[in-house]
């Protein structure tokens, strides 16, 4: 059987990220998350720290990569430009699935699930979490007080939201886009990765 | 398996994605992997470089303004016609800017989608864009055109017309309004040609749009005695013509983009997206569109007669527009190479592209300097016969002018910063010339120079952005210094 590959989107403190690393540490393969940046850096020559500065982020060259335009009245002359985050992000969806053709993987972020919709053998996983537990784990993780984690939160899901709502055409979250979406505020972060690993087992037949 | 036959044949595609300012030289659809352009960035000599992206960049830019000019160029000539023909043709040039705003809204802002879905090898997605956006440019055309014609008096006044020039200036803009449509679905179109591969098919349209139009001009006013409206019929006409071609090319069933049935229907979130990346350079076409609005009005209220300024205004700026239009391409040939070497980290190469662009788009904008100061009076009579214009424009030209050795440099570095990512230094510079300095200048040097004001303010903004930009690239180059110390 091919090589398989989970995806796994999350929101802003829901855990995500722990949970994808001892999901990979029991089924024993890869985690990329943002080591994804390093590996576009290394197949395209361009600094990862260039790749940093668009990482799950809103866009913003849009509006800059349309300026070659102006003034040129007749024509939409587009240039071209290997620092426009609509490249960058192509690069790096070239890396997300050289790694997936090549390995079983998880891969965390980066639109994933829709870079990877025509893979063969992926599984594609949301992690939510309760309002309270996301802001106490950020208030932990960042050394925030209260009202600073809760709007830390809020501006994450809302920037994680319009760079996924931006490039991919599924909606970020939305549980029809994803095969498994799970609040890991019900079983705990071990309770979810246990969970997650019997569906991945299942669902592969390993 | 067909997973990986897709992706063959996207690699293919970006080939030639990725080679689209040098296709007419070198026709390179060999299969060879995408990587291979990126890394003749980073090695080949940063001269020879230039020379490979900027030359088929000029090439269309200088089509595309003299694209603008055979229109005056020839009603220019037409027997009898005076200074006024000319002043009412000029009072339509930011007509067609906000018609282009609209266009662009919707042109650009779809073809930014569809490469963004292409490069996903997203073909769903993409042929529904494709399709919404060729909705939307009819709809769009349609009801810029229907809402122009309702006021079509009123807005060529308020454009900079009067009771003289209206006649012509309205003869012109009704034909050019019933071919609107046409129109913007021709620069749609050539947008996606461009996003969807055929950067050369793209290109051969703008040249086939360019030289029929040149044909078709003098045809219909001197041939068939049509005037004034003879030259907006051969525009409609040419952009008619090569529709149909462009057509042609996306209705090739084995296309992995084609013009299809069940596409056309607008849908929500398409329509979102194509209009909130559209708006840019929707808003910038608009700025353009307003500034030469108030330079008219200027012109219009401070001289005793307007008629003959705003016509001089019409020559002298399509004079200039050339020489910015050529630096333009330059700077497009300068971008990718800035852009990998910069996100490479060769920051001495991004220097040597820079400082080689700028030499460059000096020597352009001082021969463009040196053709305004010396030779104006023979430049001005490709637009006009009529000597009390030639004079005007030729005054004109010399204080326009003036100081415009400098706009190469503070274009050049203007979309340099661009090309490094910094947008918002990159937005601030251009509307400094075009915008921020200009229009205040505008508004307030008229009260104490009267029509002089006006031709002042220009030049005078072009050396302000300048010196402002020397400053940003003089602290841009210390950043870099002090990060290689650390």
């Amino acid at each position: 059987m091919n090589n398989f590959v989970i995806t796994i989107g999350r929101q802003l403190g829901s855990g995500g990220k722990e949970i994808a690393e001892m999901l990979a540490k029991e089924l024993g393969i890869k985690l990329y998350d943002k080591t994804l940046l390093q590996e576009a850096s290394r197949e395209s020559g361009i600094d990862a720290t260039v790749f940093e500065m668009a990482d799950e982020r809103e866009s913003s060259s849009v509006f800059g990569s349309l300026f070659s335009i102006h003034g040129s009245i007749s024509e939409y002359m587009l240039g071209e430009s290997y620092l426009d985050s609509n490249k960058l992000f192509e690069i790096q969806s070239e890396a997300i699935r050289n790694i997936a053709d090549n390995e079983n993987c998880i891969i965390v972020g980066r639109c994933a699930e829709y870079v990877l919709r025509d893979h063969p053998a992926m599984v594609s996983i949301f992690i939510t979490a309760d309002h309270n537990d996301r802001v106490n784990r950020i208030m932990r993780s960042e050394g925030l007080a209260h009202e600073a984690a809760a709007e830390f939160v809020e501006k994450g899901d809302k920037k994680r939201r319009s760079y996924h709502d931006y490039y991919a055409t599924t909606h970020w979250g939305e549980a029809r886009c994803y095969d498994v979406c799970v609040n890991s505020s019900r079983l705990g972060l071990d309770g979810t990765v246990a969970f997650l690993k019997q569906f991945v087992k299942t669902h592969f037949g390993i | 398996m067909q997973y990986i036959l897709c992706k063959r044949r996207i690699v293919y595609t970006k080939v030639y994605l990725f080679c689209c300012h040098r296709t007419i030289f070198t026709n390179f659809m060999s299969n060879t992997t995408i990587k291979k352009v990126p890394t003749e960035l980073g090695t080949e000599k940063v001269g020879r470089l230039l020379m490979q992206y900027a030359i088929p960049a000029i090439i269309a830019q200088i089509a595309a303004s003299l694209y603008n000019m055979i229109d005056s160029a020839f009603i220019g000539h037409i027997p009898n016609v005076g200074a006024d023909a000319i002043s009412g043709l000029a009072t339509t040039f930011p007509f067609m800017n906000l018609s282009v705003a609209f266009g662009a809204m919707v042109g650009v802002g779809g073809a930014t989608q569809l490469s963004v879905r292409l490069g996903q090898r997203d073909y769903d997605s993409a042929k529904n864009i494709l399709g919404n956006l060729v909705t939307l440019n009819v709809l769009v055309g349609l009801i810029f055109a229907a809402v122009s014609f309702a006021f079509l008096d009123d807005i060529l006044i308020f454009f900079g017309a009067s009771e003289n020039t209206l006649p012509y200036a309205r003869d012109y803009m009704e034909v050019i309004l019933l071919g609107n449509v046409v129109t913007h679905l021709y620069f749609g179109i050539n947008a996606t040609l461009r996003a969807a591969g055929h950067p050369q098919q793209a290109m051969y349209a703008t040249i086939l749009t360019v030289v029929m139009n040149f044909v078709l001009t003098p045809l219909l006013i001197f041939v068939f005695g049509m005037g004034i409206r003879g030259a907006a019929l051969a525009t409609i006409l040419a952009q008619c013509i090569t529709l149909v071609w462009q057509a042609k090319i996306l209705s090739n069933p084995n296309e992995l983009l084609h013009l299809q049935r069940g596409i056309y229907k607008l849908k929500g979130h398409i329509v979102k997206g194509i209009l909130s990346i559209g708006m840019s350079p929707f808003l910038i076409n608009t700025a353009a569109c307003m500034v030469v609005i108030i330079i008219n009005k200027g012109l219009r209220n401070n001289s005793d007669n307007g008629d003959l300024s705003i016509a001089a205004y019409g020559i002298s700026n399509r004079m200039q527009f050339i020489f910015v239009m050529i630096v333009l391409g330059l700077t497009q040939g300068m971008q990718p190479i800035v852009g990998y070497n910069y996100g490479a980290k060769h920051l001495d190469r991004v220097k040597k592209a820079l400082v080689q662009t700028i030499l460059w788009a000096t020597l352009v904008t001082t021969v463009g300097f040196a053709v305004c100061e010396f030779i104006p009076g023979v430049v001005s009579r490709i637009f006009t016969t009529e000597p009390a214009l030639i004079e005007k424009a030729s005054w004109a030209m010399r204080v326009m002018s003036v100081f415009m050795p400098v706009i190469g440099f503070q274009i050049v570095t203007t979309n340099f910063f661009q090309s490094i990512g910094k947008v918002n230094k990159s937005i601030f510079l251009s509307l400094t010339r075009q915008v921020l300095m200009l229009i205040p200048l505008l508004l307030i040097l008229p009260h104490y120079l009267d029509e002089r004001g006006v031709w002042y303010s220009m030049p005078i903004s072009d050396m302000v952005a300048a010196m402002l930009t020397v400053i940003m690239l003089i602290v841009q180059f210390r950043e870099w210094k002090r990060e290689k110390t650390i």
